[in-house]
């Protein structure tokens, strides 16, 4: 008996749970990047400030909260502010994030009831865009039309995948500090860099969906 | 002496004075002119301009959509881009829907302080309907010709997020052509209506949610 009401409330869990768009890797040609070549692709790695104008919906639950956001990602000081607004224009929140800290400028009275509100914005931020990135000395992977960047940490490992054309599609952790995955989808050229139009977290422990379209993209003198 | 006085500090005083009772006595009769001229407008739709200004960043961002009224209460305020959202409205209530959600929900000026306080300035703006916006605003006349009014809150929460509202008339007088909000923090939103059509058919679907 117990066994089936485990079963139907996992099964309920699951139907709660956001959904994780399948991912979809370019097959014409063969991933055999070095690492070295890998981290120097990556946008997230090179030096610059970028202003990113995004619509974003955040899932809790099957609570979906659309909004606009405008971020300011500052890669050579690895800092991100984000100002979110809602349809009409209206500030809903300014968060101003760094590797370590973060600090909410200000946020309707609403979200400052929330706890744990800012935390949990600026977490997701710096997984996204800060850190953890990948490095020089982590195992290379190859599998064919995608490689991976992998190490281990405690209670599991945190992995990154590059597709073919050496753009960085997904990075995973399953370790004690989290479940959660980031994939990078619709890669364009904007200057001299190629960025996703598209980002999609999910955090599995907390069960949040975060995904963002960027609209415009500007990199800063 | 006395002479000094009055230079030094009556006279400032006095001329400081002025231009408020200039402004009172001119805005009323213009007030009643408006009020005139809406109380004609039956049916309004138009397309819209929405630039944000982020002090921040000094940025500025586009969006643009449609906006549709209907006397005495129904409103369509629809974004078209960046991305497909907005809300009809019915007095207090109404339904808001967003295309990234792919849902649609229901409000009312009491349970969404923020979409009601929204809803209700666009409808008081549609209609203009000055005696609600006199309830709500101290208003100060910056402008004749084009009419322009500047509105500071009364409402101290309000006040909180937002230093003042200034609202531009058209040549005609016969609805608003922009509207202007300053929040406290520096930032801004300037509304321009383009394309207003006064009083022709409305499309049977004009106050429907759309579907996805």
């Amino acid at each position: 008996m117990l066994r089936i009401i485990c079963s139907f409330l996992l099964l309920i869990l699951a139907a709660c749970a956001p959904l994780t768009p399948p991912r979809q890797l370019p097959d014409d040609c063969r991933a055999e990047a070095a690492p070295a070549q890998l981290l120097a692709s990556n946008w997230l790695q090179q030096p610059g400030v970028w202003r990113l104008r995004q619509v974003v919906l955040l899932e809790l639950g099957r609570k979906k909260i659309p909004l606009e956001g405008f971020l300011r990602l500052d890669l050579e000081r690895g800092e991100a502010r984000l100002l979110a607004m809602n349809e009409m224009g209206l500030v809903l929140f300014d968060l101003q994030v760094s590797h370590s800290d973060q600090q909410l400028q200000r946020a309707i009275p609403q979200l400052q009831q929330v706890r744990g509100f800012a935390q949990g914005v600026a977490q997701s931020l710096r997984q996204i865009f800060l850190q953890p990135q990948p490095h020089g000395e982590d195992h290379l992977e190859n599998r064919g039309n995608s490689q991976r960047l992998w190490r281990l940490l405690p209670g599991g490992s945190l992995g990154f995948i590059y597709d073919c054309r050496g753009d960085l599609r997904e990075t995973r952790l399953v370790a004690d500090a989290g479940d959660w995955r980031v994939a990078y989808d619709q890669y364009r050229q904007f200057g001299a860099m190629r960025l996703p139009e598209q980002i999609v977290m999910n955090d599995y422990r907390h069960g949040v969906k975060l995904s963002l379209w960027m609209r415009e993209v500007k990199q800063e003198p | 002496m006395l002479k000094n006085l009055l230079l030094k500090y009556l006279l400032p005083l006095l001329l400081s004075a002025l231009p408020c009772y200039a402004e009172s006595a001119e805005i009323a009769p213009l007030l009643a002119e408006l009020k005139l001229a809406a109380a004609e407008t039956e049916t309004l739709s138009s397309r819209f301009v929405q630039e944000k200004h982020l002090a921040i960043f000094a940025e500025k961002l586009l969006s643009q959509g449609r906006f549709v009224y209907r006397k005495p209460d129904r409103l369509r305020w629809e974004l078209l881009t960046p991305v497909a959202a907005g809300f009809v409205l019915q007095g207090e209530h109404g339904e808001r829907w967003n295309s990234l959600s792919r849902e649609q929900e229901s409000f009312s000026v009491d349970n969404d302080p923020i979409m009601g306080m929204i809803a209700q300035q666009l409808l008081a703006w549609a209609r203009v309907d000055l005696d609600w916006l006199q309830s709500r605003y101290r208003m100060e006349l910056q402008s004749a010709e084009p009419v322009t009014l500047r509105l500071y809150p009364l409402d101290r929460g309000e006040a909180e997020f937002i230093d003042y509202l200034e609202i531009l008339f058209a040549a005609d007088r016969r609805h608003v052509a922009e509207v202007l909000m300053v929040e406290q923090e520096g930032d801004s939103t300037l509304l321009r209506f383009t394309d207003v059509e006064i009083n022709t058919e409305l499309p049977l679907d004009a106050f429907q949610v759309p579907g996805f």
